[in-house]
């Protein structure tokens, strides 16, 4: 349970700088990085530390925990919901992070198609029973491209004094290199993986033999994905006990990425017509005013358009209007900034979100505004 | 609690931009409104930069509704004053009958607490020993040491060297507290109100307080946390530990010893866990975990905390035309009351922009490049914002223009980071804008648990930051407008949002079986009781006196006739600048014409006409005929639009260089219909009449040689700043002569350290006018939190108590309350199925109220909007020999006695009157008045 506390911060002679566990944590995170896997799942996620981490990773779609005892998980769950700025800027991808109570000798569907499995130090803390399903229900049932397993190396035992027989009280062995090679390597090939072998916490000076602090294993399928059908011949009885699913906000989600395209249109729509009305009124006074003052004051506005929005491609046609105290900005022009265009996808769409929620013109191809009631409001 | 809760960063925007505009307003304004309706939202729980304590209700100017003139001519009244002088004790109400019968209803309420021991001795206690505060001895005694009933009374006294206790009057009292339920219930019409409390109900007989030891010592905090969570078979899993308290909702058979293994180094640890006191579930020590498991229940609804408070940004009303969300929520606490455990629930809204921090600054930059570093500057700085990468709150002190993204820090670790990797390697967030500032948060000095120090400064980046409140709020009222609109709740509503948050953890089975652990349960509805609405005020005029309707409000029959005493303005200049002299005429012309009707008489004034509106300008010509005429009576400018600077300036000259009583009217206000015109007229005039020394209206008071005192204090927003106490005491018996000082203070000083010199000040001029010193003195004190009540108690009030020493043989009796505006309380009445105010003059003085103070609810005035806010009045001390019901009528009355709004207000008047004193001597002035305008309303 406490797998975290294990070495640092009471070593004496060997302290790990980061601790152990966040170069553990790091290795995942780098490994991430490299695979960009979208379904990742953390066997054994105790108190969920590396769960927290791995939701920021950007490519993480669905992410899910596993652990035996839901009161640890239950401690610091909450930090795996959504935080209150994920509302305000949805994030384009969409995450789900959920958390299952149940045992790594149990089969359960919601296990399946996952891209990367991570076992951080639980293997020793499983039954002899259960070690020897553990196996078949992660490399055979779950089946994920990638598969991470971390256990202490015993030979580096010696370097840490005080300690009783293993490094903590509820591990039920500890294995050198060569145990737990012989184990990975079987292992990978029964199930036709390959696998390859690299650690964390470099042993001192003088000591390279014992190697890494922590061992690693990190297997990889030699099949491709299993498809669909052959997942749905498992069996698929749910054994697992759900305690946690947070939906973040995203904008796959229509409810946000409505908001989010009619904030992007309102805005474009404002600032469009905020130039237009300063171009007017700056050709305006060119005759009757210091023209070159109001020249320079006119510029910056205009290059809004190219800071924070991309340069649209602007038509002649697609041209905003000034007609009495209304402006046009007609849809068209809206739909051709790049912001708006991505998050629509289509004019159509951009059409049925914006429907009922903005001024439109008589033939609903422009935004209107009108400039009485603007300046009202100043 | 109005510090604590107060102020979301929304409301703290609110506060300052209002208290602005409200300073604009604040001689041609109508006649101030009562709060309207409340802003909910407050939550961050950080202070304003600019906050006055006693700042009225936050909504108050948001809305200006014209003085409703719906008032009926009462029938009564007219002609002479029906008001017969009376003593205390007999008040006109037959007291002592209604103390005699105690509320069978009331007491039904309580007989649930199941306190029986805790409220009785309070009200009691204070009666047998009498300058001593009811609330801390209580607790003591109530705790199981009676021995020291009177002990630490006479201990608190002795530390006032120059009063020994024996020189105390100690006299009986004629209304104490017999036990919460069992008061009086006085004359008035009983009402049943809602509050927005849940009564919650104790399952367990006890919790049990252990002592937890752990030989050989364990320093470290969270290694004693988890030593003793190994232990979870013998403690149970419900827990609360501090690392040497331990509660339990279970009793251990005996003294518990176990041992554990230090992971360091393996050593053994003996843990005893030994049972120090059974406590009652109610007690005041379970609060603090109370609190922390609600919060679990709270995130177990999946509600988000946002600073204090918690708010659903998926239930986001979202304002795309200003790039706002508005987030519904809830404040909520456990507090322990007369009537037992409650939860105080309320319903608020957190405004936050769905733009960064740095769009923010780039829409700055587009509207002006060149001032856009100052502008930023002044609209950030003092918001709070909230981070898109984890759960916090800061509030924006600085920003530094000089640091980039690019730019390292140092973590814990000691390794050195630059921004962008720190964020890309911990968040995976990768930093579009290099070159963007930094803002500057710098946390309050504040220790750890742990003892270690905190950052002293944190830095962070705009691209990631959202800020909360409404920005721009000086500019654009209409946003302020539509915002306050989307928020607005009416009591139904409120309601409706209250039990939706019963409803949804009831049908939690997490969430209530979390509460269950500790054995409480949530009743299923609010919290409703007997309140009683105190009877109607007459208002007395020159020549007549009325009852209001029930609106109380009077602004008709104000307009209509004279008021008590009009000053005739004969020797007056008004000032305007040249573009303006039609519309100066125009008014001269206008007050003259009204001035009847308001009861005055208004000469010609001398007419100065500007050649145009610079402040030298204004402030040469004031000077001149200022320093040469000394028989001026009013000084009236005409501006032009909202212009802090001037209006500053010739407010300056006139309180502070040559003091004369001033009036400065916005031009803008004296535009519009003819209609309109006349009325901000008249109201111009009638604040005339206040500032030179007139009374507008009474009302009848019965004691007699009483003073009754304001005070409040406006706290600078920029450091070093000195407070400002406004003192204002009253000087007839009819309480419509008011004498006031201002005091400065040293910075963030909340406590007035100068009373006695006021004090002595006032009761000297009260001397001069009466002829005699009073015999009852009552204070007024607002601005103080929850907190600060014992500062009063010992170091306030000793002051005053000191002063009248200054006098011979002088001792008179005294009442001191201090006076809350709650925010966070919210009283509802049920007519006809449909959730409304309740009456002005609604108070509730039992089962809701503080088990340690006296103290009591009184909503005096009518919110047209929104839910009711009542004010709270704790009493902290009370050798006057009033009685509960006698305070509450006094405060009803003086809630009259605001001559700038014809109704009731929320405060006392003399509250309301040391509030604008010291907010103009504070923002505008920075000087003490001038002495020949201390006995004048001068800075209404």
């Amino acid at each position: 349970m406490d797998k975290n506390f294990q070495e640092e911060p009471f070593i004496g002679i060997i302290k790990f700088t980061p601790p152990l566990y966040k170069q553990r944590y790091q290795f995942i995170k780098d490994l991430v990085g490299k695979y960009k896997p979208k379904k990742v799942a953390d066997l054994g996620c105790a108190d969920c530390t590396l769960l927290q981490m791995l939701k920021f990773c950007s490519c993480i779609e669905v992410l899910t925990g596993l652990d035996i005892c839901a009161s640890v998980m239950k401690e610091n769950m909450h930090r795996l919901s959504p935080l209150p700025g994920d509302y305000l800027q949805p994030a384009e991808r969409p995450l789900t992070v959920t958390l299952h109570q149940g045992s790594v000798a149990h089969k359960d569907p919601c296990m399946l198609g996952f891209d990367l499995v991570t076992c951080i130090e639980l293997i020793e803390h499983l039954e002899q029973s259960e070690l020897k399903k553990f196996p078949e229900v992660v490399f055979g049932f779950m089946a994920p491209r990638i598969v991470v397993i971390s256990t202490p190396n015993s030979e580096f035992n010696a370097l840490l004094p005080g300690k009783a027989l293993f490094r903590h009280p509820d591990h039920k062995f500890e294995w050198n290199r060569a145990q737990f090679q012989s184990w990975a390597l079987e292992t990978a090939r029964r199930y036709d993986y390959s696998v390859e072998f690299t650690g964390v916490g470099h042993p001192p000076t003088g000591m390279e033999n014992v190697g890494f602090c922590t061992q690693i294993g990190v297997f990889v399928r030699k099949y491709p994905q299993t498809s669909e059908s052959a997942q749905s011949e498992k069996p698929t009885e749910a054994v697992y006990k759900t305690v946690f699913r947070a939906v973040y906000p995203s904008l796959k989600d229509e409810k946000y990425l409505k908001n989010a395209v009619l904030s992007e249109v309102i805005f474009t729509a404002q600032n469009i017509k905020r130039s237009l009305l300063d171009r007017l009124m700056a050709e305006h006074e060119e005759y009757n005013d210091d023209p070159v003052e109001r020249k320079f004051q006119f510029q910056p506005s205009r290059n809004c358009f190219s800071e924070d929005l991309g340069k649209p491609v602007v038509e002649k046609s697609m041209e905003p209007f000034v007609d009495g105290n209304v402006v046009y900005v007609p849809l068209t022009t809206i739909f051709s900034f790049p912001k708006v265009k991505r998050l629509c996808g289509t004019f159509e769409k951009l059409c049925k979100f914006i429907a009922g929620k903005v001024t439109l013109s008589s033939d609903g191809s422009a935004v209107m505004f009108n400039t009485e009631l603007e300046n009202e409001e100043n | 609690m109005g510090a604590r809760v107060c102020v979301s960063c929304w409301g703290r925007c609110a506060v300052r931009r209002r208290a602005r505009h409200s300073r604009r307003l604040l001689d041609v304004a109508p006649m101030d409104p009562p709060r309207p309706f409340r802003l909910p939202g407050p939550a961050a729980g950080l202070a304003p930069p600019a906050r006055l304590r006693g700042l009225p209700g936050r909504a108050q100017r948001l809305a200006h509704p014209e003085a409703p003139l719906s008032a009926m001519l009462c029938e009564l009244g007219l002609g002479e004053r029906p008001c017969p002088p009376l003593e205390a004790g007999d008040w006109p109400m037959g007291v002592a009958e209604a103390l005699a019968q105690p509320s069978l209803a009331v007491e039904d309420e309580v007989g649930v607490a199941a306190l029986p021991t805790r409220g009785r001795i309070l009200w009691r206690g204070r009666g047998d020993v009498l300058p001593v505060p009811p609330g801390r001895d209580a607790a003591v005694l109530s705790r199981g040491k009676p021995s020291i009933t009177t002990t630490p009374a006479l201990h608190l006294l002795g530390s006032r060297p120059s009063r020994p206790p024996t020189s105390t009057p100690v006299t009986p009292q004629p209304a104490s507290k017999p036990a919460p339920g069992t008061k009086p219930v006085a004359k008035g019409t009983a009402v049943s109100v809602g509050l927005n409390s849940v009564k919650i109900h104790c399952q367990n007989e006890a919790v049990y307080q252990y002592h937890v030891t752990f030989s050989p010592e364990v320093e470290c905090r969270s290694m004693r946390f988890a030593m003793l969570k190994e232990h979870r078979e013998v403690t149970g899993d419900v827990t609360a530990f501090d690392g040497s308290i331990l509660f339990l909702p279970i009793l251990l058979p005996q003294t518990v010893r176990v041992k554990t293994q230090r992971r360091s180094d393996g050593e053994e640890v003996a843990i005893t866990i030994q049972m120090t006191k059974v406590l009652e579930p109610s007690s005041d020590l379970c609060i603090p975990f109370y609190n922390v498991v609600f919060r679990r229940v709270m995130r177990i609804l999946d509600l988000k905390l946002v600073g204090r408070n918690f708010f659903e940004p998926a239930q986001a009303t979202i304002v795309q035309h200003y790039r706002l969300q508005i987030w519904p929520g809830y404040s909520v606490n456990i507090r322990r009351k007369d009537g037992g455990l409650f939860l105080l629930v309320n319903s608020i809204h957190k405004v936050v922009r769905s733009d960064s921090v740095l769009n923010f600054m780039h829409s700055i930059y587009k509207q002006d490049p060149s001032s856009f570093q100052d502008e930023c500057t002044k609209q950030l700085v003092g918001s709070v914002v909230i981070t898109r990468y984890n759960n916090r709150t800061y509030r924006i002190d600085d920003i530094d223009w000089n640091k980039t993204p690019r730019d390292s820090f140092t973590l814990a670790s000691g390794e050195e980071v630059t921004f962008v990797d720190y964020y890309s390697k911990t968040y995976g967030i990768t930093i579009k804008e290099l070159d963007q500032p930094l803002l500057i948060h710098r946390p309050r000095e504040k220790q750890t648990p742990d003892g270690r120090r905190q950052l002293d400064m944190v830095l962070l980046l705009p691209e990631l930051t959202f800020m909360t409140g409404i920005p721009e709020m000086r500019k654009n009222s209409r946003m302020l407008k539509d915002v306050t609109r989307e928020m607005l709740q009416s009591p139904s509503q409120h309601y409706a949002s209250l039990t939706n948050l019963l409803r949804r953890i009831k049908d939690s089975a997490d969430a209530s079986g979390e509460l269950m652990r500790w054995g409480l349960r949530l009743d299923p509805n609010i919290h409703w009781t007997q309140g009683r609405v105190l009877p109607m005020e007459r208002i007395n005029l020159r020549y007549s006196s009325f009852i209001p309707n029930e609106e109380l409000s009077w602004n008709k029959e104000l307009t209509q006739e004279a008021p008590i005493s009009a000053i005739s303005v004969n020797y007056w200049v008004l000032v305007y600048p040249k573009r303006l002299q039609d519309m100066a005429r125009e008014l001269a012309a206008t007050m003259e014409r009204s001035c009847g009707s308001v009861g005055m008489h208004v000469g010609r004034p001398a007419m100065l006409e500007l050649k145009d509106d610079r402040i030298e300008t204004y402030a040469k010509t004031i000077r001149g005929v200022l320093g040469s005429e000394d028989k001026v009576q009013l000084l009236l400018c005409i501006i032009s639009g909202n212009r802090d600077d001037l209006y500053a300036a010739i407010k300056k000259l006139c309180s502070v260089q040559s003091p004369v009583p001033s009036q400065v009217i916005n031009a803008q206000t004296l535009m519009g219909p003819v209609g309109k015109i006349r009325s901000v007229v008249q109201k111009v005039l009638l604040q005339i009449n206040c500032k030179l020394g007139g009374e507008l209206w009474g009302v009848d008071i019965p004691l007699k040689q009483l003073m009754v005192i304001g005070m409040d204090v406006y706290h600078g927003h920029s450091k070093g700043l000195r407070s400002v106490i406004g003192f204002v005491a009253s000087m007839n018996p009819v309480l419509t002569k008011w004498y006031s000082r201002v005091v400065f203070q040293m910075p963030h000083q909340e406590i007035a350290d100068s009373l006695r010199l006021c004090l002595a000040d006032a009761l000297q001029h009260f001397y001069e006018m009466n002829h005699c010193l009073p015999k009852k003195v009552v204070v007024y004190r607002d601005g103080v939190s929850d907190s600060q009540l014992d500062t009063v108690l010992k170091y306030e009030i000793p002051q005053m108590q000191k002063c009248f020493e200054t006098f011979e043989n002088y001792q008179p009796r005294m009442a001191v309350l201090v006076v809350q505006k709650q925010v966070s309380t919210n009283f509802y009445a049920l007519v006809a199925e449909q959730f409304v105010a309740p009456p002005p003059g609604t108070v509730i003085d039992h089962t809701v109220t503080s088990s340690e103070w006296q103290d009591f609810f009184l909503l005096a005035h009518r919110s047209r909007q929104g839910c009711s806010v009542p004010t709270r009045y704790v009493c902290v001390l009370n050798t006057a020999q009033l009685s509960a019901e006698h305070l509450q009528r006094l405060t009803f009355k003086l809630c009259h006695l605001y001559w700038n709004w014809p109704g009731t207000v929320r405060v006392p008047a003399p509250c309301k009157y040391a509030h604008k004193l010291a907010f103009l001597a504070g923002q505008v002035l920075h000087h003490e008045p001038g002495a020949q305008l201390r006995d004048r309303l001068f800075f209404l």
